[in-house]
């Protein structure tokens, strides 16, 4: 319960909190920052030799809204033409389309009038969706955005050119926020980096080596880049954007059909062959298929993990002729993957299994093939329903990368009326950094939406979407729900268009009419066959992938999502919050252009990443202008880490995972205490709760305390039976006797701090005095608090570790008489142990 | 580290600033248990079809049909709701009718899922908002360990407050009760450890809302132990609905002996099923309100067990509508005009229905403080039902404080009894019930 230094405790959180929130009232204003700020560079000298090359400011802004018309055209026009849907709803904007009379001229003094009124802000917010009924039309890193931006700030003259701007080394807006705000060291950059990225914690030697130069941070963070905690960070990235895991975690698991691809039943037929009927009948194909199911689980974020370990330009994510597959998903594909096993089915599975290579997919029928009921025919029926055909040579599909994996199209299926469209929204959102449904203008007016008039084709208020989304849905045109290619073999149409009356459907069409030809950004697909393929090489030379890429990576490494642009200039803390979106976007624009010029190599943008002040600003100056716009930009520095991280850290630094244990259930699965109680700490299952939790609450507090308690009873326990010198932590320490505060005390709790916290603290520091006394507080504990004792056990880590401590050399003797004084001591240090790994130092970083 | 003039941290807590109320006046863990009132919001996901629910709607000669039902049956009335008469409609609201609210007519102004789902929960199309609940647990009891409970939906909290992901299969060994005093001693020395902490991080003013619900989730977890001793270990079986299943008695079930354990104020809760039927006919939203009604029923069953009805308000509705015709395959597509359902156990305001859509369900524009329709009154959008809210549930002073009431927004009476919108028009191709 909480005690006085509870409330102690809580008051200085608070008093810091509220520290952080008193600089949301002493922010600036936001026409401060749409000068100084991202347009400080662009209206500079520039701008001024085209004012005078113009002859007046007003020529100049002319001159400049012929580069904005194009946008206003596109974006805008929309809604906002004259006696259009926004002015008809009381916007103040009414332009006229470029076929009219003098439609520069209107347009230009349309807004200039506007911006008199309010601001060039204004309209630039309302751009980004600020109180805007059209949502957000242009992000704030689009070309789009900047050719408006460039154009509304000219108009008025005290935001256009003056003379500061021209002068030579003036600092960006970036510049000037950064110049107050202390950053990591390199080394704790490092191991800041070593944690999220590599899922390690450097040792100290490696610290020394980065901080004193010997290894420079490039080279340092370059070897972070590969083994299995680079993997594992790989997965586990995508996977929060992809959210393929859902298959493994209630969602229905992946299916394929003989119908389709004719070596389900073959397989199931080997399994029944081998296993006999009984076991058959004992859920022996069931467990096949849940074995197969992680391989196509997992494909995708195994596949993008494979273009980024071997160094692969990371666009090849959407244009790889191959997938990923595992040795029983390889050979439902009729895969060319080459294993050093046989892969036999006999109902059991290994770690073998769970293996990845690259392959191909030959496994699908292209063409009908003999009913199963017939007989005689080559369909021979297996047992549960399935059948197989005795000679079957399949035919090879090119492939797309992640877009065409089975996972892909299974975890965003079509449907009879979706068509193809979430498989779009999300190609584009996870590829080019573009959500459509976020972006698109909202539709105010009841009556479009009651536009039966094909309105994705021809209402405005639809278009605004639909123009971008349904070319891209058709480039998907060859896939049904469940990924087959052409399903009927000629096209993989719904059944009821094809045959319903009145349907435009003609013999040979592989998409409906009366929606956009399958294509992108203006261009038609050229092969309909192949038009998935086409698309993702589209998509993979659009300027807009790298952004996207800086998008679906930036959680991962910040450990925040992505800032969301501010709409409601009322609410509070609108203008500090929009200031730190522009920064982020003025950042991920930095980072896509250094990424696009690595030539899209991923390990490259991660560090790039790294390096970013987003990622290593750690402290502020008291009076640095913009507190208002740091706090709200959410930087990265000691957030709550995610239980992947934390269980990390914790297999590094101590060699123990708790709760460790490997599930005979079908696949070799491994478990521990933080991925059952992932959830519970912020994590995601990618079903039911698909976005991270960040912020500790009560029941993550009880997470990480139990996390804590059982890793600091494993290492006490064991500490106590190794020698001195050899132990993972308490090296120093006299379990015989009882603790007393002495230098040669605080000089252990220097290195326990040194070594869970990465603090170096002097021996007469306060938070060394915590330690030596809550040490002896806890000595004089009675020896066992069974309550404590609940939940996942460690008794397998710690036997493990002390067996690889006897095979070195390094136990102490077993039969050796044992004090009450150990036991004491055992105690008192597994609480020390438990207080640092519960630690706000600990489970932050 | 950068050194400045070192702030006086204290001085900051006798200031006035909005946020400090959402971090409560205590600042800390309350060692009180809160008596309610208690606010749940259950979401049907993906778009309901009113029509077929507290919307009820008959086809017209010479236009497209709205509902399959109406060629064979007409408008039912139970409760005092007008209710179409299919899946159990009529005997759940025969019951829940008068602890009901309807709210008809209530324009989202989107098709969009996304912006619907937060129009609908935060009363505004834009970002930045808090939810409802998340407004109303911050209001209400913010130090309590599981104040504002969510089950993985939409949960915008501004910040306010932090949700927590009630993990489905964890919460009762995670509250199992741990009166050590190993524990004791901990709490103790991580107090002074937060303190240095606090002291070492000044500077980097994004950490303090960190350091806050570090401290906040430690001191708050020992009273999780009182859910875990009326937390059964095995939770309400799911429902079976098309493709899928509803949780919905679960999650209520976890929420209101929350509520009851004295550790909770609010709990977002999710109706099963993917409401967005586009190709799925009718037979979908059926098995969904059926379901949904199930779990209504469910819900005050066991808020009256657990004696809290009479401090539980409940608020259900769904991204938007759907549309007032069959697509070709059966299914409807996003319709803008929405409802909420409010509920409280036998309110003076129950039995009711407000608000108006006509016969193709468009929002009629209804006044403010008759609420008949009115061509001189506004639609309804979600900010006026909020607004409303706020009010009715007493949180209009602390949403003003912290910067998320209402401003220039017409205050509807929708819970002055003695007030009603006018009922539907009767089946025109049948027996006239009204």
């Amino acid at each position: 319960m909480a005690s006085g230094g509870g409330g102690s405790m809580l008051l200085r959180a608070q008093a810091a909190l509220l520290a952080g929130i008193a600089s949301l009232s002493v922010g600036i204003s936001p026409n401060a920052f749409a000068y100084s700020g991202l347009t400080g560079k662009v209206s500079s000298l520039l701008c001024q030799t085209r004012i005078a090359a113009a002859g007046s400011q007003e020529d100049y802004a002319r001159n400049l809204y012929a580069a904005a018309d194009p946008v206003v055209q596109q974006r805008c026009i929309g809604c906002h033409i004259e006696n259009g849907i926004a002015p008809n709803a009381g916007a103040k904007l009414a332009l006229r389309r470029q076929t009219a009379a003098n439609h520069a001229a209107f347009n230009h003094n349309a807004f200039q009038s506007l911006a008199a009124l309010r601001s060039p802000q204004h309209i630039l917010s309302k751009a980004q969706g600020a109180s805007h009924g059209g949502g957000a039309v242009l992000g704030a890193f689009d070309d789009d955005y900047q050719a408006l931006r460039d154009y509304v700030n000219a108009l008025d003259a005290g935001f256009a050119c003056n003379a500061a701007d021209g002068l030579k080394g003036q600092a960006s807006f970036e510049e000037t926020v950064w110049k107050g705000v202390a950053r990591l060291s390199p080394a704790e950059t490092y191991r800041r980096a070593a944690i999220v990225v590599g899922r390690t914690v450097p040792s100290k030697d490696e610290l020394e080596a980065v901080e004193s130069g010997q290894t420079s941070l490039d080279e340092a963070l370059d070897e972070l880049m590969s083994g299995p905690g680079f993997h594992d960070f790989l997965i586990t990235g995508a996977n929060d954007q992809l959210l393929t895991d859902a298959f493994m975690n209630g969602l229905f698991p992946v299916s394929l059909h003989s119908s389709h691809f004719p070596l389900v039943g073959a397989i199931d037929h080997e399994l029944f062959k081998n296993v006999g009927e009984e076991a058959f009948r004992d859920n022996g194909n069931w467990e096949l298929w849940i074995a197969q199911n992680y391989g196509h689980a997992r494909a995708p974020t195994e596949l993008i993990a494979h273009i980024v370990e071997n160094d692969l330009p990371y666009n090849e994510i959407l244009t790889a002729d191959f997938t990923m597959v595992t040795p029983l998903t390889g050979d439902l594909f009729n895969s060319d993957a080459e294993w050093e096993e046989e892969v036999v089915y006999d109902g059991t599975f290994s770690d073998f299994h769970m293996e990845f290579k690259p392959g191909v997919n030959r496994g699908q029928l292209l063409s009908p093939r003999p009913r199963a009921d017939k007989k005689g025919e080559e369909c021979i029926p297996v047992p549960h329903g399935e059948c197989y055909m005795e000679s079957f040579t399949g035919r090879r599909k090119a492939h797309a990368g992640v877009l065409s994996t089975v996972a892909f199209l299974q975890r965003y299926p079509t449907t009879e009326t979706n068509r193809n469209r979430a498989r779009a929204r999300w190609a584009y959102k996870f590829f080019l950094g573009v959500d459509i449904e976020a972006s698109a203008a909202r539709t105010t007016d009841p009556v479009a939406l009651a536009d039966t008039n094909n309105p994705t084709m021809y209402n405005p208020a639809c278009t605004v979407c639909h123009e971008a989304m349904d070319p891209v849905a058709g480039a998907f045109q060859n896939y049904d729900e469940l990924g087959n290619y052409r399903a009927d073999f000629e096209d993989s149409l719904p059944w009821i268009y094809k045959t319903e009356e009145g349907s435009p459907y003609k013999e040979g069409d592989t998409w409906f009419r009366g929606m956009r030809s399958p294509g992108f950004k203006g261009v038609v697909a050229p092969d309909n066959e192949t038009s998935l393929v086409w698309l993702g090489k589209q998509m993979a030379n659009d300027p807009r992938f790298a952004i996207g890429t800086v998008e679906f990576w930036w959680p991962a490494v910040m450990g925040s999502a992505v800032l969301s642009a501010p709409e409601d200039p009322s609410l509070p803390g609108y203008s500090d919050q929009l200031m730190a979106f522009n920064m982020q976007r003025h950042e991920m624009g930095r980072l896509a252009l250094e990424f696009s010029q690595s030539g899209y190599q991923l390990k490259s943008l991660l560090q790039s990443m790294v390096l970013s002040h987003w990622f290593s600003a750690s402290a502020v100056t008291e009076d640095h202008p913009y507190k208002g716009l740091l706090l709200a930009a959410g930087l990265s520095v000691n957030r709550l880490l995610t239980p992947e991280e934390l269980e990390a850290k914790t297999r590094s630094l101590l060699g123990i995972t708790v709760g460790y244990g490997v599930s005979d259930w079908i696949l070799p699965w491994q478990y521990s205490y933080l991925s059952d109680y992932r959830v519970a700490l912020g994590g995601i299952d990618s079903y039911q709760v698909k976005n991270r939790a960040r912020g500790m609450t009560s029941v993550a507090a009880v997470v990480t305390g139990d996390h804590a308690f059982k890793a600091a009873e494993t290492i006490a326990e064991t500490d106590r039976e190794i020698q001195d010198g050899a132990r993972t932590v308490l090296n120093g320490v006299d379990f015989t006797e009882a603790p007393v505060d002495s230098p040669s005390l605080r000089n252990v709790m220097v290195e326990v701090y040194l070594k869970l916290h990465a603090k170096s603290y002097e021996p007469d520091h306060e938070a060394i005095d915590v330690l030596v006394d809550l040490l002896i507080e806890a000595y004089e504990l009675p020896e066992y608090d069974s309550w404590r004792y609940i939940g996942h056990q460690t008794g397998q880590e710690a036997e493990r570790l002390l067996r690889e401590a006897s095979e070195r050399g390094e136990l102490k003797e077993d039969d050796r008489y044992r004090s009450p004084e150990e036991y004491q001591n055992t105690k008192a240090w597994r609480l020390v142990l438990d207080y640092m790994l519960s630690h706000f130092d600990y489970v932050h970083d | 580290m950068i050194k400045g003039p070192v702030m006086n941290r204290r001085q900051f807590l006798t200031s006035s600033s909005a946020l400090a109320l959402s971090i409560g006046a205590s600042g800390g863990f309350s060692q009180q248990s809160y008596g309610g009132p208690y606010l749940i919001r259950v979401h049907a996901g993906g778009g309901w079809d009113l029509s077929l629910y507290c919307d009820p709607k008959v086809n017209q000669v010479g236009v497209a049909p709205i509902t399959n039902w109406s060629n064979e049956a007409d408008i039912e009335f139970a409760g005092g709701v007008h209710l179409a008469p299919i899946a159990n409609n009529i005997d759940t609201f025969e019951r829940l009718g008068p602890r009901t609210l309807v709210i008809n007519g209530v324009d989202t102004q989107t098709n969009a899922h996304q912006t619907g789902e937060r129009h609908t929960w935060t009363g505004s199309a834009s970002e930045g908002r808090p939810g409802i609940t998340a407004l109303f647990a911050a209001a209400q009891a913010p130090e309590q360990p599981l104040s504002y409970l969510s089950f993985g939906g939409f949960s915008a909290t501004a910040n306010l407050i932090r949700p927590v992901i009630a993990q489905w299969d964890a919460l009762y060994w995670l509250t199992q009760p741990r009166p050590s005093i190993e524990h004791e001693l901990l709490e103790r020395f991580r107090s002074r450890g937060l303190d240095i902490v606090s002291d070492r991080e000044i500077n980097a003013p994004w950490l303090a809302r960190r350091i806050f619900d570090y401290g906040r989730g430690h001191t708050s977890k020992e009273a999780l132990s009182s859910l875990h001793q009326i937390l059964p270990r095995e939770s309400e079986a799911p429902e079976a609905v098309y493709r899928g299943e509803s949780r919905l008695k679960a999650e209520v079930q976890t929420s209101l002996l929350a509520f009851k354990a004295g550790i909770s104020a609010s709990a977002d809760v999710g109706a099963g099923g993917n409401w967005d039927t586009h190709a799925t006919g009718e037979f979908a939203q059926v098995d969904y309100i059926r379901a949904l009604n199930n779990g209504l029923t469910y819900l005050w069953d066991l808020a009256e067990s657990l004696e809290i009805a009479d401090q539980l308000i409940v608020i259900v509705s769904s991204d938007f509508g759907r549309t007032p015709y069959y697509n070709s395959y059966g299914g409807k597509d996003h319709w803008p005009i929405n409802s909420y359902l409010i509920m409280a156990n036998n309110p003076i305001w129950g039995g009711r229905v407000v608000g108006h859509t006509d016969e193709a369900q468009n929002a009629s524009k209804i006044s403010p403080s008759s609420l008949k329709v009115s061509s001189t009154g506004s639609i309804i959008y979600p900010k006026h039902v909020h607004h409303a809210l706020h009010h009715y549930l007493g949180i209009d002073d602390f949403a003003r404080s912290v910067g998320y009431d209402f401003k220039n927004t017409e205050l509807y009476d929708f819970f002055n009894p003695a007030l009603s919108t006018a009922g539907p028009l009767p089946n025109p191709l049948g027996s006239n019930l009204y």
